[in-house]
């Protein structure tokens, strides 16, 4: 059997190690457009801070592909796939042969097509390559513009402030966090990171970014805002979301809508092929519709149900939920499920113990289905437990509503 | 494996497992030392009890087979160690991001205010796989037994008791 993985990240790497686990003699290979052995996405931004390493970056032991037989290809982009020969296209010309094969390309970020994007230091940040050209523009005393109020964004201008820069934010909305929190966390969280320097404008987006010739290339020195303000930046990074990458599978015959559309078995429309991570566009747990939540966790956990299901050992997978988790200055935030949901078909208590912590639950009739957490953030698997299980809560949801789980309170 | 398992009947609440688990991995070693020095001991077990308050266990990491908070680590920090089959997190390489945190059902992952790191129950293994909390047990609750062998004496428990006509 041979089985080939385009991605080599989390989805990329758990699914080889499944497959590896349940079929000893199979050859698996990995093709990856990046030319590192797979590293930790999500520590790109801590990677700003300047004090992790490469070796740091790492999510698996230097022998991890000898080991496991894992053939890694590095730095060859998948071109195209020809399902009806079953083989694969690069664009170094390279041809591999598939009998299973496992689509985890990913997302690459969306940038908006206003002027400067291509010049010297605006960036996205998706990659370790990415990382490392942020990291060549940044250093104490300068200035950084992040566009965008999501995790990346803020994660990013989090790392920059550690690494001594003058970080300002655009958010285009009235709140940071929009898609995962409400005003009342949103607005504790942006407290915290105002009172600790961050520079945040809202209802603010880019309309240009302003560069100077430098022995012929461009380098970025500001943006230019809708409100017709300018802020001085040696670096921009954009955070307006991600693309998943499916480019490559146009004329494939491969179901697409915004992803890779996959069953319940991460197996797409043409028999053999599956997808997973970033790029697939899984059911939902809480809402049954096909949707992306790209955070790693899900990435991880269809890694491994496509990868049992390509090495022969049917899998259900379970579906995916929204979920992400922050910490800024030491103030935690955890959110899963519906955190936003409104409207008579759900209860929302919100309680303020004191203090930067607040909980906000959402139930839909017996079941909780989703919450925030800001502070002391220990409990927030439980609760994310009980909405993944559709736990029928009986009288644990008066508790719950009071703040309390069994004897515990949840702050 | 071992695994660390609780007879409900036998706890009494007391919360002797979570000062020596405190204890055992505080950097003094010895509980009022570590207080003397300022040091917040982290305890990597908690009694639960139930509303009732007729039923008390010892809670801890359960060692998962397919553990939740292994897929959710971002870093490749939480592994399950190949020796042991222990969820083991590797400090060096956690950056507190809790997710962690955010997908263990059982809320046994604590983040460490200190050092900023997940911290959760190794079985005491860095204390020679010999845990504390079990140690500490008054009432012999806690036990650190193979699940068969637990298993074995739960059903001549229940016999027993059948025998004497106390079970139905």
């Amino acid at each position: 059997m041979r089985y080939l993985i385009i991605g080599n990240s989390a989805a990329g790497v758990f699914a080889a190690e499944t497959i590896r686990g349940v079929d000893k003699a199979g050859r698996i290979e990995i093709i990856s457009d990046e030319k590192y052995p797979a590293y930790a996405r999500c520590m790109t931004s801590y990677y700003l801070e300047g004090n992790i390493s490469d070796e740091q970056m790492l999510i698996r032991s230097a022998d991890f592909y000898v080991q496991n037989r894992i053939f890694l290809t590095t730095g060859q982009k998948v071109t195209s796939i020809d399902t009806a020969k079953r083989e694969v296209h690069t664009d170094k010309e390279h041809l591999y042969k598939y009998d299973r094969l496992l689509i985890a390309t990913g997302a690459s970020p969306s940038i908006p097509d206003i002027p400067g994007v291509g010049m010297k230091g605006v960036f996205g940040l998706r990659t370790l390559e990415d990382a490392k050209g942020i990291t060549a523009f940044t250093g104490k005393g300068k200035q950084a513009v992040v566009v965008g109020g999501g995790f990346v964004s803020l994660k990013a201008a989090y790392a920059l402030m550690k690494a001594g820069l003058t970080v300002t934010c655009l958010v285009s909305s009235g709140q940071i966090l929009s898609q995962m929190l409400d005003s009342e966390a949103a607005g504790i969280l942006g407290d915290v990171l105002i009172r600790n320097g961050l520079n945040v404008k809202f209802y603010s987006d880019v309309v240009e970014i302003i560069g100077k010739d430098i022995n012929g290339e461009t380098f970025a020195q500001g943006v230019r805002l809708t409100t017709g303000e300018t802020i001085p930046a040696e670096v921009v990074i954009i955070g307006k979301g991600v693309t998943p990458n499916t480019g490559f599978l146009s004329g494939s015959g491969i179901a697409l809508d915004r992803g890779i559309l996959v069953n319940e078995y991460l197996a797409t429309n043409i028999p053999d092929i599956y997808a997973a991570g970033d790029v697939a566009q899984a059911a939902d747990v809480l809402t049954g519709e096909k949707r992306i939540n790209a955070i790693w966790p899900n990435a991880a956990e269809q890694g491994i149900a496509a990868g049992r299901n390509m090495a022969g050992a049917p899998t259900v997978y379970e579906g995916s939920m929204g979920m992400n988790s922050a910490d800024f200055f030491g103030l935690s935030t955890i959110a899963a499920g519906l955190t936003r949901a409104e409207g008579e078909n759900y209860e929302v208590v919100k309680l303020f113990p004191g203090g930067n912590l607040y909980r906000r639950l959402i139930f839909k009739g017996d079941r909780l289905v989703g919450y925030i957490m800001v502070g002391n953030t220990v409990r927030a698997g439980v609760l994310t437990s009980l909405i993944k299980e559709g736990v029928p809560l009986g009288k644990t949801k008066n508790d719950l509503k009071q703040g309390r789980i069994g004897q515990r309170i949840l702050w | 494996m071992k695994q660390i398992l609780v007879k409900t009947e036998r706890c009494i609440g007391c919360k002797s497992c979570e000062l020596a688990c405190s204890t055992v991995h505080s950097e003094s070693g010895e509980i009022i030392s570590a207080v003397l020095k300022g040091e917040r001991p982290v305890r990597r077990v908690s009694v639960e009890t139930n509303t009732e308050n007729t039923v008390n266990i010892p809670v801890q990491c359960r060692q998962c087979r397919e553990p939740k908070c292994v897929t959710a680590c971002m870093t490749g920090a939480m592994r399950i160690d190949e020796t042991t089959g222990l969820v083991l997190n590797q400090e060096e390489k956690c950056v507190g991001c809790w997710m962690c945190v955010m997908v263990c059902p059982y809320g046994v992952i604590v983040p460490s205010e200190n050092t900023r790191k997940a911290v959760k129950c190794d079985q005491c293994l860095s204390k020679g796989h010999n845990p504390a909390c079990v140690k500490a047990c008054p009432t012999k609750a806690i036990k650190f037994t193979e699940v068969n062998e637990f298993d074995k004496s739960r059903k001549k428990d229940f016999l027993t008791r059948f025998i004497a006509g106390e079970e139905a």
